[in-house]
């Protein structure tokens, strides 16, 4: 896109300058031709009426003049008093150079032109049905002569058609010529920088050994190192912060080792039970934590997954435990392992693990809070460029007491239940609800909006 | 009784080692650091080694492996990284066993006894047959009546766990410390899913058990199904 923006910029920049000079020179080129054609007609006019002047015996007339009026790009004739017209060519038909009768005028106008000088006695110069005319009386022994040259100024516009045609090809060439430079130019911008958007999606998408080629203009160049420098930032943040998580466990969990160990100590068995108890929730919450910690680094490399494929997974785990339970198990929503052409991929903005840790907590609910044999119901629609993933049980929950009985941390669930199932489902732009399910008991409703492949394009 | 030497620079965690492994009556000696813990095992070799990873002189892997160049010693390495990439290093390196912290002493305990157990006799575990069923820990393989069994790692250590102590009933609670190595509660499901998969691989349902057996509130037993543990179904 850049190339050709730049391409289309100079292009329509030597286009611009290119007419801008060209036209006024082609107007000038056909100004002068006319000027030059209207200048030669009466310099020819002029000359023959000087000849026909100086000659004293009309009769030897067409023998002066034949080398005069032939082979002129004007067409010049003469005239006589008797009626004899003499010359005639190039112009118009054969020459009727001498004759007997009066010869016929040669152009439509050119009788009332005659007329009008033969009147007036005086010189002519007009312009008439795009013919230049230029009349001179010269008076000879027996009368008036008139010499008349013409000008075909339609043939002198033709011939500066070659003219211009020379122009227009040059100033075609010229920005033909633009165009091939500012593509060359061009790309050495595009090419680095498409090389550097490259670098950006591999970075974006976890690849943090990527690195941009500094090469190109001295902008680009820079953009690249900045890119590059960027890429180490990150790469150390995300170190940084997976040592800062492995340090804060060992840093938490070594104290609750001593705590755990000295629990033991404890001579009344209830008090130690119960010292137990809240030290395992310790030991539960610095998992969680850490689990926390460790997290961002996943979603930095902005995690994707098809839901469809995930959905089916994780069904096909639970499965074995939940007809062991006589659970019936319906998963609806054309899940299917693998690519199938009726089945495209639904894809969300969660990584696979996470979202297999968000139906597993769902899941895991739905086992740890209704009796063995309480059907299961997972669901996966694609609604308004959103995929609805639903979650329901046949058991006796409701929508209204689902926050005390399964949200709350440290009730014996494993992790934090729906404190998890919200943080992820948020993490990808998404909502969760509950209803009551069509089987009887609770409905979960995650809906998470779709995502491009890849996030290149999202 | 066992004479335990305790490599670990927190000085409550190791009052709190030396407590609870006297108690249980073995002979304990501790020390802060890498360097001294070294030398003390191989002066007065003992007959187990607790070491932490994270010392304050020299990197308790590296300890390990001075360690291993001039002594056989089994040693359960307790560490505060749960990171596995570290845990496989340990083992490989020749821990016979590994904790994360936090750890109880009862569990401590247990794993001392377990490698003094091996560190009795050198030749490799025997396979475990329950009838029809051959459990190979070397090899980490399954085969039930002669035909192999594909396993998940946890799925066979579970299967490993319940076969070293056929129709003893263990607890979910113990399945979770011994295979996933979780010392806290939750996590039943981890457990019940485990066990499903299990049966169906090995060709049976919870309400038609073969060689599981679930206890309901208690736990699982493995039994062999011809009859060497009569009226074991529950």
């Amino acid at each position: 896109m850049l190339r050709a923006r730049i391409t289309w910029l100079a292009a329509a920049l030597v286009a611009g300058v290119v007419i801008s000079f060209v036209i006024p020179l082609c107007l000038l080129v056909r100004t002068m031709a006319e000027d030059r054609a209207v200048s030669a007609t009466r310099s020819d006019a002029q000359s023959v009426a000087m000849i026909v002047a100086g000659v004293d015996d009309p009769a030897s007339l067409p023998a002066v003049l034949a080398p005069t009026l032939n082979g002129r790009t004007t067409t010049t004739t003469v005239a006589l008093p008797s009626g004899q017209v003499l010359g005639g060519a190039p112009l118009a038909g054969p020459a009727v150079t001498g004759g007997p009768a009066p010869a016929p005028a040669v152009f439509p106008e050119d009788s009332a032109l005659l007329a009008t000088v033969r009147a007036d006695n005086r010189s002519v110069a007009t312009t008439a049905d795009d013919r230049f005319h230029v009349l001179i009386p010269v008076g000879i022994a027996d009368g008036v002569a008139i010499v008349h040259s013409v000008t075909d100024m339609g043939q002198v516009t033709r011939g500066v058609y070659g003219s211009w045609s020379i122009l227009a090809t040059v100033g075609l060439l010229l920005v033909l010529g633009s165009v091939l430079v500012a593509r060359q130019q061009s790309a050495r911008i595009s090419t680095p920088v498409v090389a550097m958007a490259d670098v950006a999606h591999r970075l974006r998408s976890g690849d943090f050994e990527a690195r941009a080629t500094t090469t190109g203009p001295v902008e680009v160049v820079e953009l690249g190192q900045a890119l590059n420098q960027l890429a180490d930032r990150i790469e150390d943040l995300l170190r940084l912060e997976r040592e800062g998580a492995a340090d804060l466990s060992h840093r938490l969990r070594t104290p609750v080792t001593a705590l755990r160990l000295d629990t033991d100590q404890v001579e009344d068995p209830t008090v130690r039970a119960r010292l137990r108890g809240h030290v395992e929730d310790l030991h539960r919450a610095i998992d969680s934590v850490v689990a926390d910690a460790r997290r961002p680094s996943r979603e930095v490399m902005g995690g994707w997954c098809d839901a469809r494929a995930v959905l089916a997974d994780r069904a096909h785990h639970w499965g074995p435990l939940a007809e062991d339970q006589g659970r019936t198990t319906t998963v609806t929503g054309q899940t299917t392992t693998g690519a199938h052409p009726a089945y495209p991929p639904v894809l969300v903005g969660l990584a696979a693990q996470d979202l297999a840790d968000l139906l597993d907590n769902l899941v895991d609910n739905v086992f740890a809070h209704t009796p063995e044999g309480t059907p299961i119901r997972l669901e996966l629609q694609v609604i308004d460029a959103r995929a609805v993933l639903r979650v329901e049980d046949g058991g006796e929950g409701s929508p209204d007491t689902v926050a005390f009985e399964r949200g709350e941390s440290g009730a014996g669930s494993t992790g934090l239940g729906l404190d998890i199932v919200r943080r992820l489902a948020a993490d990808a732009g998404g909502s969760v609800r509950f209803e009551h399910a069509h089987l009887g008991g609770l409905a979960v409703i995650v809906s998470l909006p779709l995502v491009a492949r890849a996030g290149r394009a999202g | 009784m066992a004479r335990v030497l305790v490599v670990e620079d927190d000085p409550a965690i190791r009052a709190a080692l030396l407590r609870s492994l006297a108690g249980a009556g073995h002979a304990v000696t501790s020390q802060p650091t890498g360097m001294a813990g070294l030398t003390e095992a191989v002066d007065e070799p003992p007959d187990v080694v607790v070491l932490d990873l994270g010392l304050p002189d020299v990197d308790g892997l590296t300890v390990l492996s001075m360690l291993r160049a001039v002594s056989s010693v089994p040693v359960v390495v307790a560490t505060a990284r749960d990171d596995e990439k570290e845990i496989v290093r340990a083992l490989d390196l020749g821990a016979d066993d590994y904790l994360v912290k936090p750890f109880g002493g009862d569990q401590l305990e247990a794993r001392i006894r377990a490698v003094l157990r091996r560190a009795g006799h050198d030749a490799p575990p025997a396979p475990i047959i329950v009838g029809g069923l051959v459990v190979t820990p070397t090899s980490r393989e399954v085969t039930l009546d002669g035909i192999p069994v594909e396993l998940s790692r946890k799925e066979f250590d579970l299967l490993h766990l319940l076969a070293q102590r056929v129709g003893e009933v263990i607890t979910k609670r113990e399945i979770l410390t011994e295979v996933w190595r979780q010392s806290y509660g939750g996590g039943d499901r981890t457990v019940d899913v485990h066990l499903s998969w299990l049966r169906r691989k090995l060709g049976e349902t919870a309400a038609e058990p073969v060689y599981l057996h679930s206890v309901r509130g208690v736990g699982v037993r493995l039994v062999d199904p011809r009859g060497s543990q009569p009226g074991s179904v529950v």
